[in-house]
This record gives C-alpha cells, structure tokens and sequence, in this order.
C-alpha cells in the first residue's frame, strides 16, 4: 500500500506545472488520499488520459498511465480493461477533452458500464490552448473564442450520463478535497463504469466560476435525510440544478451487470493472461470447405 | 475445363448463398474455383451478380467470357448477354424471363409444385446448374444439409426435394463443360479477409475492435463468430477511432489486436495510428481499399489507398506495409503481422481491396510454414527494478512490459527513456533516432517479399502490388498461349521499400511495365521515389472494376 508520499512524482523529477491555486491540486490531492487509503496497487493502477491541463494528472502521481491523444481516453481505458480486467483503471479527463471532442466515447462507455472510475475535471474552459469556451461554458460566457459570449446552451454531464446508462453518477468539488476523496473511494468501490465530474476553478482564465463562486453555490446531497440516489427521475431533476444552488456527491447509482461479465472468454484468466503459443486453427476450415 | 458460371438477380434474392453453393459443389467435386461478385450498395432491389470460374487447374481470377448464365430475371440477361461465349447455355425461368436460345427451366413451377417459398427458385437453378456440368446429385445434397442444416431436417428436405426436380429436369441436356468428380484432395473456399482472418488467429491475435465498413466487415464477423469457440474478444465499437484505439489499450495490455476498415474508416484512425507509433505499442491494421475519394463507390475496388497508408498520421515514423497478392499471401500477411507488430513495436498495416478481400477462391487449406514461430519480440514478463519502456538500444528497440507488471508511463508526447514527458531537444533526437533506428531492421526482415514469376527472359516485365497478382498470373498465360514471354514482379510489402530488388528487377526488365488500380500510379510514384527509376508504360484503372486477364494482354500487345 502506497502512502501519499509514495504516490508523489516529485522525487522522480515530474514536478507538476499548473497554474498556482489551479483547481486540480485539489483533485490530485484527493486522488492520492484516495488510492492510499484503498491501497491501491501502483503497477495495477493505470491513469488514463487525454490531452489538456487536467489529464495531465496522469503524470503527477506515480502508478501506471497512458496518456492517449485530446478526446481519446475512454477507448483506450476500456481496450486495457477488457484485455486485463484485473488492472484498475481510472481514466482522467478535462470538460473540452471528455464532453466536446470525447462526447462520442463518453455516451457509449457508460451505456457499456465497463468498471472504471472517470475523473472529469470540469472549469468550464479550455486552459492548455489559454481560454477558449467549452461545452460546460454557461450560455453568454465570454471568452477568446466567444467576444460576444457563447450562444449555445451548456452541456449537462451529469443527466446525460444518467439517461446515457451510468451506473455511478456523482459531483464532486474541487474546494473540498476529504468530501472529493470520499467520492474517489466510492466510486472506485462500485462495480461498473463511474463518473465523477468535478467542479474545478481556472484561476488564469474563467473569472466567473471562482472559488467563490462555487463556494456560495454548492451543497451535499448526502446531508439531505430524503435524498434516495438510486431514484433515477429524482436525481434528473437534480442534476439539472445550476443557477442558483450546485448539488455535489452521489446522484444517482445501480447495480447492473459489467460488460465483461457478459464474455465467457475471460471467466477462467484475463485475456492478456491466456497461452498464444498453440492455436488450432484446422475447425475452422469446416465453414469453407 | 474452364469455363465461367454466372448467376444475376436483385440484391435479397439469395444470389451469393447460391454461388457460394455452385462453388463448393465444383470444388467439392475436385475442380478449382475462383467466385468473383458485383453488388450495389443496397440491401434490396438493384442487380447482384455472382460469377464462379470452374477450372481443372487452380485459377487466380475471374474472366469476360460466360459460359452458363442463370436468368433470375429479365435484367441478368439483357445485361450478361454480350458476355456469352460461343457455346453458351442460358438458364431461364420462362415465368419472367425472355431468352432466346436458352435453357427454359421451369423454376417457378417446380417450387410451386412443392409449395416452396419464390427465393427456393434459387435452389432449382442451382441444381440445373449442377447437372448440366455433371456434379453428382449427392454433392449437392450434401451441401444443402451442410447450409440449412441448423434450420432443422424439413427445411433441408424440402430443398432437397426442390433442387431434385430442377436437376432431373436439365440432367440430359448437353453442355460442353464437366466437372470431373474426382476429389483426392482436401480444399476450401475462402476469401481474402477471411484469409488474413485465419491467419490472424493463428498467430494469437485475441482481440479485434473495430466499425463495420465495406469492404472489411467480414473481420468483425469471423471474430464474433468465434468468439467463445476461440476464446477470443470482439468489440464492434461507436466509431473507428475507437476501434483503434481499444485495440492500442489491448496492445498496451499485452494481448495481440487487431483492427480493420476501408479508407474512410483508415482517415478516422489515423491520428491514433501515429499514437500506436509514438508509445510504441505493437498493433495491426488491416485496410480493404474500395475507391474514393470520399464514399466513392462503396462496393468496388481500387487501389487507390497505398499513399494514405504510407503517409497516414502526423510525424515521421517508421510502419510496416504489407500488400498481399492472392489468398494464400493474405493468409501468410495475417500470421507474420503481429509477429513484426511486437518484434518491432510499430504499427503494421495489411493493405488489401474489396477485389482480395471479398471474392472466394479455392485453396489448400493453409498450413503454417516450416520453422514459423509466435515471435514477441523482446516482451518481458518480469521487469528489474531500474527497468526503462523507451531505453536506448543499438536496434532501437526496447524491452517491453505489459501494463501492470511495473509503474511506467506510456505518452502520446515525447518522452524520455522512462516514459515521461520531456520537451528536451537532445532527448527528443535521441527517441527520434531510437525509433528511426528500426528501419534497416525491418528492411532485412522484409527479404523475399518481392517475388518474381514467368521466365527469365521475358518480353515484358509487369511491376504490381496488391491484389493485380492473380489478373497478371492469367494473363501471363494467355500471353504463353500466342508466344508473348510475360513475367510479373510483384511485392507484398511497400514499406519498408525493397529498394535493392527492385532497382535490380528494374535493370534487368527488356521492357518495364506498371499495372495498378489508381489514377496517379502511386507505387510507380514510389518506385520512381526509392529506386530513381521511372516506369513510363503504364495500365492503370479506376472505374472501381478489378482488372481481367484478356485487358490486359489485350493492352501489352
């Protein structure tokens, strides 16, 4: 079991290059705490990620990573996760990286539910390409990309994955880094595919969505008595919430069957696992002849 | 005997079952065939043909000449009429259709009489196929329980029944043409995808991932047929990129993977292909060409995509190009790919067209050649303590762990010999150069690859890739036949370039001539690129119809 300074790349050179205060520190911060305390396996463990400051996380805590091309973290995460279901897969992404050119993967993933937990980083801009709008940008945002503010309406993560088939479906915020890894935890105990997006001020180039800004707005759905999270409608409507309050922790959950439970072929051993070196292929020419 | 049967109908009416069908009766029979098929892009309606060349010697490719033409409807044959030979039978079911001369076969009245569904006309014409050229009527009966056999014993029985009133009714009819019904030898029918297909099994590809496009699907499909019988894993996937790239995920695991399209699915991948290369993560491509640009026309044949494959993605890096020729050759592309996927740890691309990879040809069953082993490479299972994924090593080549037997990074950036991302510029020439380094390698592997037919001294010498092999080899015979020395260099690897048998092939030809299925003479081009020398007669063709053996005679006179 790795300790959190374990988990640090500092002392392997990789010194993280975000913007000071950046939101993600708090995000990595959790994460650490998180797979410390669940003992996770640093050569098991694979980050998978995209392109952007937040997949760039990948890099910053020591366990296995792939870091793939902008948008293409899901296939990639879920191609490791069929070949070796034994590893752990936590993939890593940003709201320009997951929910604009990534949108494709993310709806078909959840509908999969292969079991890995999902990171999305959302500040509601993209930073590494220095402040374009992206699809969480709320409507009238002004940006590089957008002088005259974003005519589109935002793109909810959270009730498309509720409708898109998640299994695991939860908010988490930057600012509260023990609630974030709490979230961590459960999701990575879940069995199946979970999203957490993660509310994360750009302290360089979103002035609006400020750490005051979601400090004001957000709230714990835990600390309502009523709050059922396998209500599927209940946490629709939930997730729907913006303007004026910010609902953060598990929307929504349900048990269902993985992708890989489905596969005979890797009952016995993962498929990374099973012998190559003599394959009969002579049955197979019955069908031809 | 050679002589070319030919069946046409609307799309929906059964037409290939049925050729496949006429096929293996032949081959069974102890002929060779080789099927050749055109289709529309449309599930019903439209004009399918499927054709199957009936030889006593193994033939390579289809020709003009019909010799029996089954009429379904009016359309097959006012449009199949121009191509009869001389001797001719024509097929016809005189309930629609008019011919004159031919064969009147009742085939709706038969299945009437025995209250059979209108597609079962199918089946009689089938069997008065069969009888005409002399196929015992037990071969038949045996494929109908081979085909329908799942559909339980009335459905068998009641084909069985109809095809015997249609062979009886022709049985004493002549026609020039017999099969003889002497099989000593186990064969198969089977088309080039499916070739590369087996080959990819055997040589321990567990995983494929990919989209459906003609015409390359039939990858997706063997390997979810044999998905619980081989113990293997196919995922049809939202989209080519991720078709691709689940198979790098797999590739990174350790598994053997695989992916297949055609040229527009190959454009979506291509930024993932240059990923592959970059982490160096072993993976096989397969690209059934068909013409573009764009969708083209979706369900023909071009050779149009070698220059995309060559030059697909960002960056320079180093690939393997292999260009089967004929089945036996895709057989052989499918069982080395993954061997030089992990030996090297570069991307592999097969490269074939909808010519090879969709038309079924009789072959032995392939077997594995003497001395060929699963080669990983240098893939390592337990890695020491201070083990780096990108060390530098005089071939360029590093160990490889598999994902979950270490901490380390693999990044679409430039990174340094531990996997991380680095932006130091003698670093970045030093995983340059690593990668670069692999290329005088492969060259040396990919020895033998350029392969010479016909005699030395030929009058013309044909340079070709791909699948225009099984065309020249016909016309090379054709050519034999009126005293015209026909040879054929043809490669089944572009890259590497075998730049040096080239050059010498080239130095040595009486006349130099280039046969390929694209506008721009792309391998001309790049023969003219490594070699310095230009091949100036050229037969090119890109009207999406493959080239025929008499063309091209025809052009070398």
């Amino acid at each position: 079991m790795a300790t959190i300074k374990e988990l640090d790349t500092t002392g392997v050179g990789r010194v993280s290059d975000w913007c000071p205060a950046c939101g993600n520190f708090g995000i990595l911060m959790a994460l650490k705490q998180a797979a410390s305390e669940l003992g996770l396996d640093q050569a098991k463990t694979v980050m998978v990620a995209g392109i952007g400051c937040a997949p760039k996380m990948s890099l910053w805590i020591d366990v296995s990573g792939f870091q793939s091309i902008h948008g293409r973290t899901l296939p990639v995460a879920t191609g490791l996760k069929m070949a070796n279901h034994e590893l752990n897969v936590i993939a890593t992404s940003g709201d320009g990286d997951g929910y604009g050119i990534g949108a494709c993967h993310f709806v078909h993933a959840m509908r999969r539910n292969i079991d890995m937990t999902y990171l999305v980083h959302n500040n509601q801009v993209y930073g590494l390409t220095k402040g374009q709008a992206s699809p969480t940008s709320d409507k009238g945002s002004k940006s590089k990309s957008t002088p005259f503010g974003v005519i589109e309406v935002p793109f909810r993560p959270l009730s498309l994955a509720i409708t898109s088939g998640a299994t695991f479906v939860a908010r988490g915020y930057s600012g509260d880094i023990p609630h974030l890894k709490q979230l961590i935890m459960e999701a990575h105990k879940h069995r199946g595919f979970a999203l957490i997006d993660v509310l994360q001020p750009c302290v360089t180039f979103n002035k609006i969505n400020t750490y005051k800004w979601f400090q004001s707005k957000v709230y714990k759905l835990e600390e309502e008595a009523n709050y059922d999270p396998t209500d599927k409608m209940a946490a629709l409507k939930r997730s729907e919430e913006w303007d004026i309050k910010i609902p953060i922790g598990v929307y929504y959950r349900e048990q269902r069957e993985l992708y890989t439970d489905k596969l005979p072929e890797i009952k016995d051993a993962p498929l990374s696992k099973q012998d190559i070196s003599n394959i009969d292929i002579e049955p197979l020419y019955e069908a031809y002849s | 005997m050679d002589f070319t049967w030919k069946i046409g109908g609307e799309a929906g009416y059964g037409i290939s079952v049925t050729g496949q069908i006429f096929s293996r009766a032949c081959m069974r029979s102890g002929a060779w065939t080789y099927d050749y098929s055109e289709y529309p892009s449309l599930i019903r309606g439209g004009h399918n043909t499927y054709q199957v060349r009936v030889a006593d010697r193994d033939v390579t490719s289809q020709t003009h000449a019909v010799h029996l033409l089954v009429a379904l409807d009016q359309k097959s044959y006012d449009r199949h009429k121009d191509e009869l030979a001389a001797d001719a039978v024509v097929l016809f079911d005189p309930a629609n259709v008019k011919a004159p001369g031919g064969l009147p076969l009742p085939m709706s009245e038969i299945v009437k009489r025995h209250n059979g569904q209108p597609v079962m006309r199918n089946m009689v014409a089938l069997a008065a196929s069969l009888a005409l050229c002399g196929v015992d009527f037990s071969v038949l009966e045996e494929l109908i329980r081979f085909s329908f056999g799942k559909k339980g014993e009335d459905v068998v029985n009641h084909n069985i029944d109809v095809s015997k009133d249609g062979y009886d009714a022709v049985k004493e009819h002549p026609f020039a043409y017999k099969v003889p019904n002497a099989t000593e030898e186990k064969r198969i029918n089977i088309g080039g995808n499916e070739s590369i297909a087996m080959g990819a099994m055997k040589s321990g590809c567990k995983f494929f991932s990919g989209y459906p496009m003609t015409p390359a699907s039939e990858f997706m499909h063997f390997y979810a047929k044999h998905e619980r019988s081989m113990n293997v894993m196919m995922k049809h996937t939202e989209d080519e990129i991720a078709g691709i790239l689940m198979a790098i995920g797999a590739g990174h695991a350790g598994v053997r993977a695989m992916t297949a399209t055609s040229g527009g699915g190959f454009a979506l991948m291509t930024e993932a292909l240059g990923m592959a290369a970059m982490t160096e993560t072993p993976l096989v491509v397969v690209v059934a060409s068909r013409p573009g640009p764009s969708t083209g026309l979706p369900t023909w044949t071009e050779q149009s995509d070698l220059r995309f494959c060559m030059h697909a993605s960002q960056g320079d890096f180093p690939r393997i190009i292999l260009t089967p020729g004929d089945h036996e050759e895709c057989f052989e592309a499918g069982l080395q790919a993954f061997n030089y996927a992990e030996k090297y740890q570069v991307p592999v691309i097969i490269l074939t067209d909808k010519y090879l990879g969709a038309n079924a040809r009789s072959v032995h069953p392939y077997k594995v050649p003497e001395g060929w082993t699963i080669d990983r490479g240098k893939l390592i299972t337990d890695p020491p303590a201070d083990y780096e994924r990108y060390a530098l090593t005089d071939d360029g080549i590093s160990p490889r762990a598999v994902t979950g037997s270490c901490v380390f990074g693999a990044f679409s950036n430039e990174h340094d010999t531990n996997g991380d991302f680095t932006e130091d510029a003698d670093m970045r020439n030093k995983m340059m150069e690593k990668r670069d380094k692999k290329l005088p390698i492969m060259q040396a592997e990919i020895e033998g690859k350029v392969r010479y037919y016909g005699p030395a001294d030929a009058d013309v010498t044909i340079f070709s890739w791909g699948s225009t092999k099984g065309p020249v080899l016909e016309a090379m015979k054709l050519g034999e036949a009126i005293g015209l020395k026909i040879a054929l260099v043809h490669t089944c690897c572009v890259l590497p370039f075998p730049t040096e048998e080239m050059r010498g092939y080239l130095e040595k030809a009486k006349r130099p001539v280039l046969i390929e299925g694209n506008i721009a003479a792309q391998f001309g081009g790049v023969i003219r690129e490594y070699t310095g020398i230009e091949i100036k007669d050229k037969y090119l063709r890109y009207d999406g119809r493959p080239f025929y053996p008499e063309q091209i005679l025809k052009w070398l006179q």
